[in-house]
């Protein structure tokens, strides 16, 4: 048998050109039993990584590589034969990228030249073989002696003969070597349509209109070494070839072990030895009073533990960045597997007192794989920038950059393209697309087919699909990672290509996080939280107002009267408990202690419900159940959640302890769940996760449950020291919502846009709780909201909250600043404001639409009527932009100069100032629009929120009405809706199967005003009404306003698994 | 209403969806104004302000041809209801009265009488004043919903407040303020026009309706001393088509039968295409274009420019009409690499056709491989020995003759359009040649499998 090795091959990092995964193509490479395979893809490496995986557990050998395409159209695999000659075919392509847009890169022939030292070229011949093809490759040839080589194809386009003894010529006489190659554009001929279509995607056509666009026959994939032997018997030589490329080409992406940058620890000092220093030192200031004993004894067991891994530089690393944030005084918490050591909670990564919570930290460090830890920080969301500028400062940007997140095919997308280019129309394949639920988990059922009102028989449809499944999961395009950093103490574009983002002054690289993972190189993810943005302005506002100075670890711990308040699911705002799913489970669960809230966090996720695992553990928390383990090895691993798998790294466990993985397989079958990339492998891991533990003496409905779970852990599973760093944010804003709900509100409303609730809901809910809030007025409202002095009378002294302008639609930061700045002793008229203040008159008309001159004694439609006279009538409606000239020629008293006619105008109605308040504001402090119809609503018989409350009606046949504020679907949920309404005295919880949605479909989707009939169901404090009837009653808002307004959706957009028509969760 | 299309189609599974065409519908609107021009030649379209669903008729100084307004307008209500349509009329001394009217109106139609449209319009909503959206959207924040709302109000308040179109057009509606209509077709300068009682269908009948208008029109054109250049002469079909014909002259006349012969020849050559099946029910006669009467006369006698020469154009021109359109075809190149897709006889086309721009990919996937003069309009089966996997034949035998192969080119690889589902297998192409040195060029469908052995054609003829 004919040895050879393929080194022109591609993976679906060539965009749009490629048509297998890199995983496919090594692995179809090592099943033909190649000598080799070498990965080039069009200018990038984006793909490399994930060949270097896949080739070593297949087992073959990978030459990495790029194929360079010159500005001129020059094409030739290039491959460094050692790690300098990467490098600098990094900086290559770096510097290709860096000096175009996005997504392209571009560089000349000479360039090319420049980099050669030590690379492998082949170069690729055009067609035709002009003599400039000629003249490069023998240029090649000078630069790269006896390693430029030329890449010879069986094309079958009829004269292979002749074609290969011109190329052999013209090796000869340019100095290059003949190799024998497929040029593999996918690793089997199956997927020649594949690559049809990709080809008709990148060119915008369809199918029929691509003609020549497409290749005649579908040759350009991997062949056994013996069809090579054959088709190439005139030239064994050019066979022969491959091998020695093998041979000269030393490198492996293996070399690129990671090196720490050396900033973080101070000259003359050992990592270890600092990072000891510093850990004790801290740990005093975090025990004044003397460190405990057991925390001791922790610190130290952890510290040895750093100490034989030589992690010490990543946690110095990780140091730095908190000190920093700590410094400007920006909120931070860890997450991730090794943040809820002792060591980091004395560094500041964590807040998380190990007294509080008995995380065994070796669990997390796995000293067999020996990867870093993985510590993700979060940084309030308005001042993470000032973290990354930091971080670019501190390491420049040679050495510090962002990862990037490979864009994937996603089932819309992928039928969508797929379906243009199979000439579909638009409307069938948007109505395919509408279908897409579960694409990629094989067939979709016929009868959702037909549902669409499309034919299951058709095979254009049918090919559709078949070929969107294949795409799905193909990278589209690299876009930015929301903040991994990598950093290194070389530098970083001789590792990896940089690439610019689309920000602005960001670059990042071409590797994704997975990739920095599985090369073992440092990363760090900086990520943003609006809670903790939330959490620093309500601190702020309380030391401020009532002079008391908290942070995330001083807050008075295990408060009985903020765990009371959860038990009553009173959670609006709070952190993770404030959703539906977590409110309902909040009086189930009754957390009475911070592991409680751990528990909390973790259990509503879809891992656990998936895996059914949420009832038999409060079914055991509540005594109904007795708690017993499987067998003695799972009571270690299941121990603190009552023999019931709950976090994600308990389930890994089970893979391990029960069902015999090693530990790289529990790793890899994690990573599996987690992407699309290994779809299809999941069927192998379940077979052998489930006869693994049968075969231990696990029940088989156990196992296929624990396996359930892991599926739901893919991409959203907790691991047990995230969920901590999670309940302690969800403790705290607890804890500040319970004792300064006013504080909290503010806060809240000036970090928006963030969690659960619109402001409507938040403030309203502040308001149950006693708070006084104010509405946005120009003579009280600074740009945020803020904290007053209470009315005179109030008791106990609890200040207002006055809403800021931010609240006005429109109303830009710059001109409120403005308006702040010059109010002085206060405006007495709307036209001061004006001409003081120096803002647009369309501000003044924001302001005038969210009623904020109630002070000076005007309501919206006089301050309206007053803004458009504004300038004695010179700003016609088209210079409305016009910022006034003060002082001079316009004074405020100009309008008393003119005397206008009087103008009688109507009344505002109460109705319509609600609406122009929900339209202008989000929210009305005069009433609440279901208010209006409360009269017609009790005559049909319908119940207020708070009176469904009533014990008497469980059971019990009632009528409901409200706005509605939420409509889900969960993915959990096996079809049924979710809808959250609000009346005028709190909120409605409904519930619709699916058999009653198929029957309401247009109502439960759209309507605003829902009346609901149907039956109450209650379970201690979980009540909802099960919808039989649905009744679309939106029609009647429009009643309320003037015509011009109407009553906006209260749906907050975007919100957390919300579930808007056009979300893809549909169907 | 305003929702998006994704959003309507999960509401309601079985929506049928069609695209805005806001182009065809001016089309078919200006269609239909053209079409009213037989109740007065002033029509005017509405703008995108006034709704673009309508337009106005200036039926000031026509009313009385049908009997005064009320009969006018139930006859263009009855006529437009024929055509499937539901319009809403309204008839008004003021544009603005008029679109309010029928815009806001109780009823489907509606007469003002002069000076009463104030009263008319008091009680409608503002928007019946045909407001810019910025006014519209103003006056009802203000809370001003009716027109008897704003009617009486001091003005220089408002004018500071709204855009200048706000107190124009409020005057224009009641008659304080003119307001020109520009018309679909400009005005002609003279004019007749008339009703038939019973549609006429023949040419015959289309002459004589023209010669009555003819005599109509001289004498307009008589008392201005002045000759027509340029007529136009309107024919309402009853389905709501108009015809029209344009005839210039080539000197200025009044002189009914000379125009009237000339009608009859333009209506004798279009004969064929003059299709009178609905008939007509009205047609007008427009002098566009006059001159003073005195005008000197030119001489009759322009020479016709000589027969071109014979071209191939002319040919295929004569060949088409004896032989019927398509009887004269060409061949043209098609984008395929399926060899008898990549020509398509279509119509001759004598100039080159433009090319479809070739990328420097696409020229990378041109065949380069010869193709033969002559491709058999069908693959035809020969029998062949061949060496596998993908020899050339050997030797074959096609039409009952053995062909011994002496050279031969090849394989040429080409994979079906398997987006076609047709059934069809790969192909490989050979060039042959036999002992004869005739060159064949042939394909074997599929590979040699196991079981089945693979058929072999010959699909075309090198010279």
């Amino acid at each position: 048998m004919t040895a050879f090795a393929e080194l022109v091959a591609c993976t679906n990092f060539s965009f749009l050109r490629g048509a297998s995964h890199a995983h496919e193509m090594v692995g179809q490479a090592a099943e033909l039993k190649l000598a080799g395979i070498g990965i080039a893809d069009r200018n990038t490496l984006a793909g490399v990584v994930r060949a270097h995986v896949a080739a070593k557990e297949a087992g073959i050998r990978l030459l990495v590589g790029a194929r360079l395409v010159t500005r001129d159209g020059f094409e030739a695999a290039c491959y460094p034969t050692d790690r300098a000659a990467y490098g600098r075919l990094c900086r290559l392509l770096t510097l290709g990228n860096r000096r175009t847009v996005k997504g392209q890169c571009e560089f000349s022939f000479e360039e090319m030249l420049e980099a050669a030292e030590g690379q492998i070229f082949i170069a690729i011949p055009p067609p035709a073989l002009p003599s400039l093809f000629k003249e490069r490759v023998a240029a090649l040839a000078r630069a790269a002696r006896k390693r430029t080589y030329l890449a010879a194809r069986f094309e079958y386009r009829g004269r292979e003969r002749q074609r290969l003894g011109m190329l052999s010529e013209l090796a000869e006489e340019s100095g290059a070597r003949l190799l024998a190659t497929t040029d593999a554009l996918y690793h089997h001929p199956i997927r020649k349509p594949l690559a049809d279509v990709l080809t008709c995607i990148r060119e915008k056509c369809t199918l029929a209109e691509a003609g020549y666009r497409l290749s005649a026959n579908a040759e350009w994939h991997l062949k056994p070494a013996d069809e090579i032997a054959r088709l190439f018997a005139d030239h064994p030589h050019a066979i022969a070839r491959s091998l020695d490329i093998l041979e000269q080409v030393t490198f492996s992406l293996d070399e690129l072990r990671y090196e720490y940058p050396d900033e973080p620890v101070p000259a003359g000092k050992t990592p270890q030895g600092y990072l000891e220093e510093l850990t004790w030192t801290l740990a005093q200031e975090r025990y004044p009073d003397g460190i405990p004993d057991h925390v001791r004894a922790l610190i130290t067991k952890e510290l040895a533990l750093i100490a034989e891994l030589d992690y010490a530089r990543y946690f110095l690393t990780v140091y730095d960045v908190v000190r920093f944030a700590r410094e400007k005084e920006i909120l931070c918490q860890g997450r991730g597997s090794a943040a809820n050591s002792a060591v980091c909670f004395c560094l500041g990564i964590t807040a998380v007192d190990p007294t509080r919570i008995n995380v065994l930290f070796e669990r997390f460090i796995s000293a067999e794989r020996r990867e870093p830890p993985d510590i993700d920080v979060d940084f309030e969301h308005e001042r993470r920038e000032e973290v990354i500028q930091y971080l670019y400062s501190r390491y420049t940007r040679e050495r510090a950059a962002i990862c990037s997140t490979v864009i994937h095919y996603r089932p819309r997308m992928a039928i969508r393209e797929v379906g243009k280019v199979m000439g579909l129309k638009e409307d069938v394949t948007a109505g395919l697309s509408g279908l897409i639920w579960g694409i990629g988990e094989g067939e979709i059922p016929t009868a959702h087919i037909q549902e669409a009102g499309l034919d299951p028989a058709n095979p254009v449809l049918l090919q559709t699909i078949d070929l969107a499944q294949q795409l799905l999961g193909f990278p589209r395009h690299l876009s930015q990672h929301v903040g991994g950093f990598v950093l290194t103490r070389e530098r970083l574009d001789e590792t990896v290509p940089v690439l610019n983002a689309a920000m602005e002054d960001r670059t990042n690289i071409e590797w994704d996080k997975d990739d920095i993972d599985a090369l073992g190189m440092l990363k760090i993810d900086v990520l943003a939280l609006g809670m903790l943005t939330c959490i620093r302005k309500a601190i702020d506002l309380i030391n401020r107002h009532y002079g008391k100075a908290l942070t995330l670890a001083t807050v008075p711990a295990e408060d009985p009267e903020v765990y009371a308040m959860l038990c009553r699911a009173d959670s609006v705002g709070v952190f993770q408990v404030e959703s539906r799913a977590q409110m309902s489970m909040l009086p189930r669960l009754q957390p009475r202690c911070f592991y409680d809230l751990v528990i909390e966090v973790a259990i509503v996720r879809p891992g656990p419900i998936q895996g059914d695992m949420v009832h038999p553990y409060l079914r055991r928390r509540s005594g109904q159940e007795q708690v017993e383990y499987p067998s003695p090895e799972l009571k270690a691993v299941l121990d603190k959640t009552l023999g019931v798998p709950l976090f994600q790294e308990q389930a890994m466990q089970i893979s391990i302890v029960a069902a015999g993985f090693t530990p790289g397989e529990a790793d890899r079958l994690r990573r599996a769940m987690a992407t699309f990339r290994h779809v299809g492998t999941i069927h192998s891991f379940r077979e052998k996760f489930i006869n693994g533990m049968i075969r231990n003496g696990y029940q088989q409905e156990f196992a296929e449950r624990c396996f359930s779970q892991i599926e739901g852990f893919g991409e959203y599973g907790f691991p047990e020291s995230h969920a901590a760093s999670f309940a302690l944010l969800v403790y705290v804003s607890s804890w500040i919502k319970r004792h300064y709900p006013e504080a909290f509100c503010a806060a809240i409303l000036n970090s928006q846009p963030m969690g659960f609730y619109a402001p409507a809901q938040l403030v309203r809910d502040a308001r149950e709780h006693g708070v006084d809030v104010r509405h946005p007025d120009i003579n009280h409202s600074d740009w945020d909201c803020t904290l007053e002095e209470p009315a005179g009378d109030a008791s106990p002294q609890r200040c207002a909250v006055r809403l800021g302008m931010r609240l006005i639609m429109g109303a830009p930061e710059k001109s409120a600043q403005a308006i702040v700045a010059a109010r002085g002793k206060g405006y007495a008229d709307l036209p001061s404001v004006w001409t003081r203040s120096g803002v647009p008159v369309s501000m003044i008309e924001r302001l005038a639409d969210a009623d904020a001159f109630r002070s000076v004694g005007l309501d919206r439609r006089e301050a309206l009527w007053a803004v458009r006279g504004l300038g004695g009538g010179i700003l016609q409606a088209g210079a409305k932009r016009a910022t006034p000239k003060p002082s001079l020629v316009t004074r405020p008293d100009m309008g008393d100069l003119f005397d206008e006619p009087s103008v009688s105008l109507p009344q505002t109605t109460l109705g319509e100032h609600v609406v122009h308040d929900y339209s202008n504001i989000a929210l009305s402090l005069k009433a609440h629009p279901i208010e209006f119809f409360r009269e017609d609503l009790s005559a049909r018989g319908v119940i207020t929120s708070a009176e469904h409350w009533d014990e008497a009606l469980k059971g019990r046949f009632v009528r409901v009405a409200g706005l509605v504020l939420v409509r889900q679907q969960p993915g959990t949920a096996k079809g049924v809706i979710f809808i959250t309404l609000e009346d005028e005295t709190g909120i409605i919880n409904i519930v619709v199967w699916p058999k009653v949605f198929a029957r309401n479909r247009r109502t439960v989707m759209s309507a605003q005003f829902l009346e609901v009939r149907g039956r109450i169901e209650r379970d201690g404090l979980v009540i909802h009404v099960i919808a039989e009837q649905l009744i679309d009653l939106t029609g009647r808002l429009r009643a309320l306003g003037d015509g011009e307004a109407h009553l906006p959706s209260l749906e907050k957009e975007h919100r957390e698994g919300s579930w808007k028509p056009k979300s893809r969760d549909f169907h | 209403m305003g929702d998006l299309l994704s959003n309507a189609r999960s509401k309601v599974l079985d929506l049928q969806c069609r695209d805005a065409d806001p182009a065809a519908d001016r089309k078919a609107l200006e269609k239909l104004a053209l079409w009213a021009m037989r109740y007065s030649p002033t029509v005017a379209v509405w703008d995108e302000i006034s709704g673009a669903d309508g337009f106005f008729i200036e039926v000031e100084g026509s009313a009385h041809l049908f009997g005064g307004e009320a009969c006018l307008l139930r006859n263009l209500q009855q006529r437009l209801q024929t055509f499937g349509l539901f319009p809403r009329l309204a008839v008004a001394g003021t544009a603005g009265a008029s679109w309010a009217m029928a815009r806001f109106g109780a009823a489907e139609s509606a007469i003002v009488e002069n000076g009463a449209e104030r009263s008319a319009i008091e009680s409608l909503p503002v928007d019946s004043l045909r407001l810019t959206q910025g006014a519209r959207s103003l006056l009802r924040r203000l809370g001003l919903r009716r027109v008897s709302q704003v009617i009486d109000q001091p003005r220089a308040p408002f004018a500071s407040r709204f855009d200048a179109e706000y107190l124009r057009k409020l005057d224009q509606a009641l008659g304080r303020q003119c307001e020109p209509l520009v018309p679909i077709v400009p005005a002609p300068l003279y004019h007749a026009q008339t009703q038939f009682l019973e549609p006429i269908l023949s040419a015959d009948h289309v002459l004589i309706a023209a010669r009555h208008l003819l005599d109509r029109l001289c004498s307009q054109l008589a008392d201005d001393a002045v000759g027509a250049r340029v007529l136009r002469l309107m024919l309402f079909q009853v389905d709501g088509d108009v015809k029209s014909l344009e005839l210039g002259l080539a000197a200025a006349s009044r002189d009914p039968e000379h125009m009237a012969r000339l009608i009859g020849l333009r209506l004798e050559r279009l004969a064929g295409a003059f299709d009178t099946e609905f008939g007509f029910e009205a047609a007008a006669l427009h002098a566009l274009t006059v001159e003073p009467f005195a005008a000197r006369q030119s001489s009759l006698g322009m020479g016709e420019a000589g027969a071109s020469a014979e071209s191939l154009a002319g040919l295929i021109d004569r060949l088409q009409q004896r032989l019927g359109p398509g009887a004269v075809r060409q061949l043209h190149p098609a984008m395929s690499h399926v060899p008898e897709r990549a020509e398509v006889a279509g119509a001759v086309a004598l100039q080159e056709l433009p090319k479809e721009k070739m990328s420097a990919e696409m020229e990378e996937n041109l065949p380069s491989a010869p193709r033969p003069l002559l491709l058999l309009p069908r693959p035809e089966a020969a029998e062949v020995m061949a060496l596998i996997p993908d020899g050339p034949p050997r030797r074959f035998r096609w039409r009952g003759v053995m062909h011994q192969v002496t050279a031969a080119e090849g394989p040429e690889r080409i994979t079906p359009q398997w987006w076609e589902r047709s059934g069809e297998l790969e192909r490989d192409y050979y060039l042959v040649e036999d002992s004869e040195g005739r060159r064949f060029w042939l394909f074997r469908h599929g590979h040699y499998a196991a079981d089945t052995p693979p058929g072999w054609f010959v699909h075309g003829l090198f010279p």
